[in-house]
């Protein structure tokens, strides 16, 4: 079997289009402001194999974990499997999502009672009980802590949603409408994929959307191998240190890679990495190689469609119970700054061996804000969740773009106006942090300063990663300011957090957070002098750094 | 004296001029070339030539004009420096610019950069004030200090100052005493209030939008006086010259200045207003309108005699809230290119040949293949068939410029040509589907009405692709944007958030934030020279489920409202959330975020006369030439009419080819085309109903 180049073009731009469909009904009726606001999720379709084809969405690492919860879907249910079911799992170990709040909804695709693909999509739930309120607790030492582990089990099919699954899954979460209103909006995405999938059948016929299928990893594998064909063989060693693990808050964590470049293909070894932690800094093997795979394809060409291809070109050396291969029952809840930053270290090493595409460091430490209050405006328990971003670092070509998030993400922020109505929650300031950006001939985007004055007592989970041990500038570029989380600026009670923690705050207290900006790219001192005023001027930079980093006096 | 309505719309390429008079059933037309240094010279060389056709300049009681000025100024960085206020302590919200990546490929690409900031840092003060979240006073203004800013601003040359503080949309108090000191302060400086322009919660859009309207307004204003002042000059003196804005209605071209956002969508909502009034003629509420440009495709679903208005348009990487018809964008159009992707297979757009060099065939420098190479490759258009063979197409070129990519696929220059038009036709029948998929729609209740020069080309096709039953194609396709100018009424939004749940909204405060809006549009209308009594109100509220990020907007049919009014709109809203996005919760409870009103304002339009009755097709018939089936990869042969001879009830079964002076319609085998009595191609697609 095969089809001809037209027609392949015209099937893959179908695949693309249902994967789009999926993603506007998962975000079009969601309940929860973190999926509609944030996004936090994505949805697509893999092969009969869990293979992902094609996924939309602005959450790109999250896609490739789908495999694993495709074939954990398979192993428990294998010939049960029918046509209308829809299975849901979050337990990192089985599911291979990042962290447990982020559900998978999996239904199989069936053409003439063959089982061709599935549909999937993975959202982020706004609490699944667990220590703390949005469930990803600093306290938390084993997965349990984490919240809610649903393995496999079969949520929906034909005859109707399984109320058991659904009244357990209620009966765990501090705000059971939005998640259970969210879990339906991702029945009803994969549904539509499912069903979109078998009307291309009929149009095209079974046995080319399959050929499509696998030609499109196949291009995918094929793109990647021609850009590593170019690069010099050779290899590099990179790492970077998280602050700590959240248990013992005297050791750094370090993550480490040695990429290898061989012909056409990669290996990256992560041996160099700290075994797993008590803490919840581990990121599972399936995000991280996802956030690997990402950054090959960020040094050599952005526009290479994303899917299950890329991991054929890339071998992997990731000895079981590191940082990076943590093994049941470690907990993962705080897994996003380490992905950051195995996404940095390894953008850095391909960086080297492919210099055309390298760049400054994004700021480390995003991460996240979960406060917990016992009643929002509307007088119910709820939970306001927003993600905590950074800048990109200098490239040879422009600064750093501010505040966005570094890795493969789509966000918007929640609106400082949506938090005041929905929370009792002021918020202070959201400002530009002057000098927090690594000065360069190009430098960094500008970090942030973002300040909550509770108007009632709450619990507050700070989930960062970076006030110890922070990005570092590229060819003679310098590194950002580490970010920092203070409580009660100001005032006698003033206290620097550390990076990873969870308090419980009274009605009147304050907390800044301020967020590093990108690194720096190139000496400083060849910024061109006007470029310089100007940042002056803006607020980006002080004369001091002016004059302290760049050289220039003004 | 016969008394004229004159629509001239702004085009990239040709500034096109259509003129109607009630008293003569012939429209008359002129094409100029546009002028993009100075887009009024292009309107009066245009007027010129209609009253070279014998129409006096005091005769023209109507002239509404579609412009493109704003969006020039915005996508081109052409606006004036621009100062911002903003409350103390929220610098990164402008910076931040809602800290999203637009779209998968720049979420991995670590080169990624933003659009620029249209009020730098620089030119942006903090102001000590501010309001809480339920619109009352938390920290007074500081005017003092706000004088010295205002005074640094002006100082530093700024032309227009926006100012946005949080929650301003609830109590606009300090933005109001705000504009009062900047006009004692900074005389002459344009000011423009995000509780003026865009009273809604999430202060991002709202202050993205503020600041647009600064950095664009005067260049509009200036346009729009020095318009007026050489209309008044050549003896245009009616005082009806109207601006068509993006929510798809008009405004007096006096208060242009007030509104430039309004301007932004200007060019594209003229074609859909004549969707719009073709759906009325047609006596169906449903179609797609489908515009096929140069370089890009504008498609825009009427569902229920409505088109859908959007508060999320992105212009150049700006965001703009101000309500504006939702008309979706594709990167295909004419002059799109074709090439071999990085993965081997062929790829068409989005870049595109632009006017310059434009299409291989066109004979001006381009080598490259294009959708309109394409086409005449194919046979779907023919070498003499553009402009009544004013313009001759060089198929030998267009044949030519397939060869690199038919020698790389190891196919024929035609199989090439037909595999563009295969992929091009597919890209398109995507976003037909999406667009509806959007709206909730199933596309056997809709029609599909192309326009632009190749927008019939592709139509037939495309409704069968989609599953949409009937293709209605205009009288002038390529005029269409132009002949919508006069098929429409004044009309204003207005918009003012203030959330708070359906049920316990006290009905008091509802009419009350309802009563203002109205007044608002009354005041407006005097402004524009009207009476009160032409207004027609239409209420509206933008509901969602408590929990939900989006509201969709549901009408308020009983004003003033009362308690018994709710549960009605409630049913709407769920009604509506279960169209759309297939579920609704009619247990849950329904929050209000904003209060919307649309006014709107007769003027007198173009009425369409109906064409004469045909009754012989052999009068149309032109001869017969080869098509290429990229369907089938087989050649047809197809016969070919002239549309300027057939007449109303005439009857041609597909395949055939119509062409005429501004475009080309392509019907498949299977189909069949009636004209029917306005003079429009109706034509049945013959898919499963």
């Amino acid at each position: 079997m095969s089809a001809d180049p037209i027609t392949t073009e015209v099937v893959i731009n179908r695949l693309r289009e249902t994967a789009a469909t999926m993603e506007h009904a998962l975000y079009h009726s969601g309940y929860s402001t973190i999926l509609r606001e944030s996004q936090d999720g994505t949805a697509g379709i893999t092969d009969a194999n869990g293979r992902v084809i094609v996924v939309s969405g602005g959450l790109q690492y999250h896609s490739l974990p789908y495999t694993t919860a495709v074939k954990s879907v398979l192993t428990r249910f294998g010939d049960k499997i029918r046509q209308g079911d829809c299975y849901v799992l979050n337990d990192p170990y089985l599911a291979g999502n990042p962290h447990v709040p982020d559900m998978m909804v999996i239904t199989p695709v069936f053409v003439d009672s063959e089982l061709i693909a599935f549909a999937v999509s993975l959202a982020h739930k706004a609490d699944l009980g667990g220590l703390v309120p949005g469930s990803s607790g600093a306290a938390a030492r084993e997965i349990y802590h984490d919240g809610l582990l649903l393995p496999p089990v079969l949520y929906s099919s034909e005859e109707g949603v399984n109320e058991a699954v659904e009244d357990i899954i209620r009966n765990n979460s501090r705000v059971p409408e939005a998640v259970v209103g969210d879990l339906r909006g991702q029945v009803g995405c994969t549904r539509l994929g499912a069903k979109r999938l078998v009307d291309l059948c009929g149009e095209y016929g079974t046995a080319t959307l399959t050929w499509v299928m696998a030609t499109l990893l196949e291009t995918t594998a094929a793109r990647l191998a021609t850009e590593l064909n170019d690069w010099p063989d050779g290899s590099a060693e990179v790492e970077g240190l998280l602050d700590h693990d959240g248990a013992d808050i005297d050791t750094p964590v370090r993550i480490h890679v040695k990429a290898t470049k061989t012909g056409d293909r990669l290996t990256l070894d992560f041996s160099g990495c700290s075994p797993q932690t008590l803490g919840p800094v581990n990121c599972c093997t399936p995000t991280a190689q996802a956030v690997c795979l990402l950054a090959a394809i960020a040094v050599s060409d952005p526009t290479i469609p994303i899917n299950s291809g890329l991991v054929d070109q890339v071998d992997f050396i990731i000895p079981p119970g590191l940082v990076v291969s943590p093994q049941h029952p470690a907990t993962v809840n705080h897994y996003f700054p380490t992905s950051h930053l195995i996404y940095s270290v390894v953008l850095a090493a391909l960086g080297q061996l492919n210099p055309t595409r390298a760049v400054a460091p994004s700021g480390l430490g995003t991460g996240a804000l979960a406060v917990g209050y016992p009643y929002s405006r509307m007088g119910k328990r709820a939970v306001q969740y927003e993600l905590l971003v950074t800048s990109l670092g200098g490239t040879s070509l422009e600064d750093g773009a501010s505040v966005v998030l570094p890795i493969n993400h789509f966000t918007p922020s929640t609106p400082v106006e949506v938090l005041e109505t929905e929370y009792p929650v002021r918020v202070s300031c959201f400002d530009i942090w002057c000098d927090s950006a690594g000065a360069g001939e190009q430098r960094g985007g500008i970090g942030f300063i973002r300040e909550y004055e509770f108007l009632s007592d709450c619990a507050v989970t700070v989930r960062t990663s970076n006030h110890t041990y922070g990005a570092w500038g590229l060819k003679g570029g310098k590194p950002p300011l580490h970010s920092r989380a203070i409580l009660d600026p100001g005032t006698p009670g003033e206290e620097e957090l550390g990076p990873l923690v969870t308090c419980h705050l009274m009605a009147g207290q304050v907390l800044r957070l301020q967020q590093s900006g990108g690194a720096g790219y190139g000496d400083p001192c060849l910024r061109a002098p006007e470029k310089v005023a100007q940042d002056v001027a803006d607020g980006y930079v002080s004369s001091r750094a002016a004059h302290e980093e760049y050289g220039k006096t003004l | 004296m016969k008394r004229w309505l004159v629509g001239i719309d702004t085009g990239g390429t040709f500034t096109d001029l259509v003129a109607f008079s009630p008293d003569e059933p012939a429209l008359r037309l002129a094409k100029v070339p546009s002028v993009p240094e100075d887009p009024s010279t292009a309107v009066m060389a245009a007027l010129e030539d209609l009253f070279s056709q014998g129409v006096e300049p005091e005769a023209i009681q109507v002239l509404v004009h579609g412009t493109t000025v704003a969006t020039n100024a915005l996508l081109e960085n052409k606006g004036v420096p621009t100062g911002l206020l903003i409350t103390k302590g929220f610098r990164a919200i402008y910076e931040a610019r809602g800290w999203t990546r637009p779209d998968p490929v720049s979420l991995i690409d670590p080169f990624y950069s933003k659009a620029p900031l249209l009020a730098p840092q620089r030119l942006t003060a903090e102001v000590d004030e501010r309001m809480d979240f339920d619109g009352s006073v938390y920290k007074p203004l500081d005017e003092s200090q706000l004088r010295e800013s205002v005074r640094h601003l002006r100082d530093q040359g700024v032309e227009a100052i926006a100012v946005c503080y949080l929650f301003s949309f609830l109590n606009p108090e300090n933005e109001l005493r705000t504009a009062e000191i900047i006009a004692e302060e900074a005389p002459g400086v344009r000011v423009s209030l995000s509780s003026a322009i865009l009273p809604l919660i999430r202060e991002y859009p709202r202050l993205s939008t503020t600041v647009v309207d600064a950095y664009i307004g005067p260049v509009v204003e200036h346009y729009l006086l020095s318009l007026a002042g050489r209309l008044k000059e050549r003896g245009v003196k009616t005082p009806q010259v109207y601006l068509m804005q993006s929510n798809g209605g008009l405004m007096r071209i006096t208060v242009g200045a007030r509104f430039p956002n309004q301007t932004l969508l200007s060019g594209p909502a003229g074609g859909v207003v004549a969707g719009l009034r073709l759906a009325e003629r047609a006596g169906t509420g449903n179609l797609v309108t489908f515009d096929v440009g140069g370089t890009s495709t504008d498609i825009c679903v009427i569902a229920g005699g409505l088109a859908q208005q959007t508060s999320e348009g992105v212009l150049g990487g700006q965001h703009v809230g101000t309500p504006m018809l939702q008309v979706r964008t594709l990167g295909a159009g004419g002059g799109t290119l074709a090439y071999v992707g990085k993965d081997g297979l062929l790829k068409v757009g989005p870049a595109s040949a632009g006017a310059v060099p434009g299409p291989a065939c066109y004979g001006r420098g381009g080598e490259r293949p294009t959708i309109t190479d394409a086409n005449l490759v194919v046979g779907i258009l023919g070498a003499g068939s553009l402009l009544d063979g004013r313009m001759q197409l060089d198929l030998g070129a267009a044949t030519r410029s397939m060869e690199e990519i038919a020698q790389s696929l190891d196919l024929t220059p035609q199989d090439t040509a037909a595999g563009i038009l295969r992929i091009v036709n597919n890209h398109m029948a995507i976003d037909l589907r999406l667009a509806l998929q959007e709206r909730g729609q199933d596309p056997r209740r809709f029609s599909l009405v192309p326009f632009g020069g190749a927008g019939p080309m592709h139509a037939c096709w495309l409704a069968r692709a989609v599953g949409i039953p009937r293709v209605i194609v205009p009288g002038h396709p390529g005029l269409n944007s132009a002949l919508g100018l006069l098929q429409t009424e004044v009309k204003h939004t207005y918009v003012r958030s203030a959330p708070g749940i359906l049920d316990e909204f006290d009905v008091g405060k509802m009419n009350s934030l309802m009563e203002e809006l109205g007044k608002q549009a009354y005041a407006d209308a005097r402004e524009e020279g009207f009476q009160s009594e032409e207004v027609e109100l239409r209420y509206q509220l933008d509901i969602r489920y408590l929990h939900q990020g989006y509201e969709l907007i549901v009408d308020c049919p009983n004003v003033p409202v009362r308690q018994e009014h709710k549960a009605g709109i409630k049913q709407d809203f769920d009604t509506l959330h279960a169209t759309l996005y297939g579920q609704s919760a009619p247990d849950e409870p329904a929050e209000i975020v904003t209060f919307r009103l649309q006014a709107s304002i007769k003027v007198p339009q173009l009425t369409e006369q109906d064409i004469d009755r045909g009754g012989d097709i052999k009068r149309a018939f032109k001869g017969e030439r080869k098509v290429f089936d990229i369907d089938s990869g087989e050649n047809v042969t197809v016969a070919v009419y002239d549309r300027s001879l057939l007449g109303a009830g005439d009857s041609i079964a597909g395949p055939c080819v119509i062409e005429q002076f501004d475009s080309t319609t392509w019907v498949l085998e299977g189909q069949k085309l009636t004209v029917d009595a306005s003079g429009a191609l109706v034509i049945d697609t013959e898919v499963i109903k």
